[in-house]
């Protein structure tokens, strides 16, 4: 077989693309903010002494990680407008639904990273006379973050890629659009190619950088 | 000479502090006075309760009952109008914590500060001094401990003994008035305990008001005014490390010197 490979549709489509492309960066730009933001106001209260603060945040860690993250987006568009009678666009359902998904991963690694803390560099803090909270901020938030880069950046990649997620309810991301461009032009092969590869383009640098700077650390902090 | 010394109010008291973990209690009713620029080392086995009793003074454990006064001040306590005893807040602890630098077993260097960062961490965050004035004063201290030329590194390129005079000058930029000492030669190789004890035995003479728990004989014996043998969470014996250390008749006291002294003729044969 001889594959007669026709690239020229992406110069006539290319509109079309590089505006999918940027729902995609928007998506994820979105969705991975929001979701560290989640982490971190989970984390807290999933470490807190108080039962009160603790179990909630136990419960809602534990329900989101149990469900397929297409399940969570799929559910949240049609059945939340019902329950709430609140209906948002697709592409915010999606951001929301993706955020809280990886959210709850972000703190489970974020309060792995604090309980990685020396407690001995914790009590030195206490005992130049620092607060509880300029301890998390100045000594055991840093010095956990640096011990959870390598899960971090897994956790990134992840939110990246489920990005396309988005398709299963029509948002105009790179897989949706890419999709409909293909049957469009009966050229799967050379479009679903393109997808595959802009996802290679755009994690493959941010992997080799993370795992640069994590390498960097490690001889700096951490390794006589 | 004495009768002028015991005019002077102690700087630090220990009334009847008791602490349990649990069912256990590993101080019972410990009582003490440290006057201001004396060194008194805590002594005991392991298990004692000495290191227990160190971190109950700034409240790294919280007591289970007993009072801690310093310069008349309760520590980790407040007693309210109505007569009730209760816990500091978060922030009233911390700026009382600030008068009462600790140096740790383990050193407990920020390892994502630099030398000096470490030094002037405290400085900065909790006094809110200046930052080119706390590294100017931060240089000066690193040169007390002599190492000036390290205040760029990292903690990790620096051997154990220079870890823990980092560590010495990280609590004296506090400018406590007390300074509290756990084991801080116990975690270093045989070769580097003496530069540690070198900057303590001059702090000690420089007036420095120490607390020190150690198993060092021989900085016991050199740099405190007084020692204080716990047994069992007890005190059994204390005075002048001559009296504590040789003539004391206490048994109890007797039979520990001798298990320490054997321990160093078997070290040393």
């Amino acid at each position: 077989m001889t594959y007669q490979w026709d690239f020229s549709l992406f110069y006539q489509y290319r509109g079309l693309m590089l505006n999918a492309a940027l729902v995609t960066f928007q998506l994820v730009a979105l969705s991975v903010v929001l979701g560290i933001l989640v982490g971190l106001a989970l984390a807290p209260l999933r470490m807190a002494e108080r039962r009160l603060l603790r179990y909630p945040a136990t419960a809602v860690i534990e329900v989101v990680r149990s469900v397929p993250p297409l399940v969570l987006v799929v559910w949240s568009y049609y059945c939340l407008p019902i329950l709430t009678g609140l209906a948002l666009p697709a592409f915010w359902t999606c951001v929301f639904a993706i955020a809280l998904y990886s959210g709850v991963f972000y703190a489970e690694i974020f309060r792995a990273g604090v309980q990685a803390v020396d407690r001995g560099l914790v009590e030195a803090g206490l005992s130049v006379g620092m607060r509880p909270t300029t301890v998390m901020m100045r000594i055991t938030g840093p010095l956990a973050f640096l011990r959870v880069l390598p899960p971090f950046t897994s956790q990134c990649v992840m939110a990246i890629k489920n990005s396309v997620l988005g398709s299963y309810i029509a948002v105009g991301e790179i897989l949706y659009e890419g999709q409909r461009l293909s049957i469009h032009t009966f050229r799967p092969l050379e479009v679903l190619t393109l997808v595959a590869a802009f996802f290679v383009a755009v994690i493959l640098p941010l992997t080799l950088t993370a795992g640069a700077i994590e390498r960097r650390i490690f001889l700096k902090y951490f390794r006589r | 000479m004495t009768s002028e010394v015991e005019t002077v109010p102690p700087l630090l008291v220990v009334e009847g502090l008791r602490k349990s973990f649990g069912a256990v209690e590993v101080l019972k009713g410990v009582s003490l006075a440290v006057r201001p620029s004396q060194v008194v080392g805590l002594l005991g086995r392991s298990g004692s309760g000495k290191s227990t009793l160190l971190r109950c003074l700034n409240v790294l454990e919280v007591p289970s009952a007993g009072r801690i006064l310093l310069d008349g001040e309760e520590i980790g306590f407040e007693t309210n109008s109505a007569g009730r005893r209760r816990p500091l807040s978060a922030a009233r602890l911390a700026r009382q914590r600030a008068a009462m630098s600790m140096v740790f077993q383990h050193f407990n260097l920020w390892p994502h500060r630099t030398v000096l960062g470490n030094v002037v961490e405290g400085p900065v965050q909790v006094l809110g001094m200046d930052r080119a004035e706390a590294e100017a004063r931060g240089l000066d201290l690193l040169d007390r401990v002599g190492l000036k030329g390290k205040a760029d590194s990292y903690p990790i390129r620096l051997s154990g003994g220079q870890q823990q005079r980092v560590a010495i000058a990280r609590a004296l930029a506090m400018q406590p008035k007390i300074m509290l000492f756990d084991e801080p030669t116990s975690a270093l190789d045989p070769e580097l305990v003496g530069e540690v004890l070198q900057v303590m035995l001059d702090l000690a003479r420089s007036g420095t008001t120490m607390v020190v728990v150690t198993h060092e004989m021989s900085f016991a014996r050199n740099a405190c005014d007084e020692v204080v043998l716990l047994e069992g969470g007890e005190i059994v014996e204390r005075g002048s490390p001559d009296f504590v250390m040789a003539q004391s008749e206490n048994e109890r006291c007797r039979q520990f010197f001798a298990s320490h002294r054997q321990v160093q003729a078997g070290a040393s044969a």
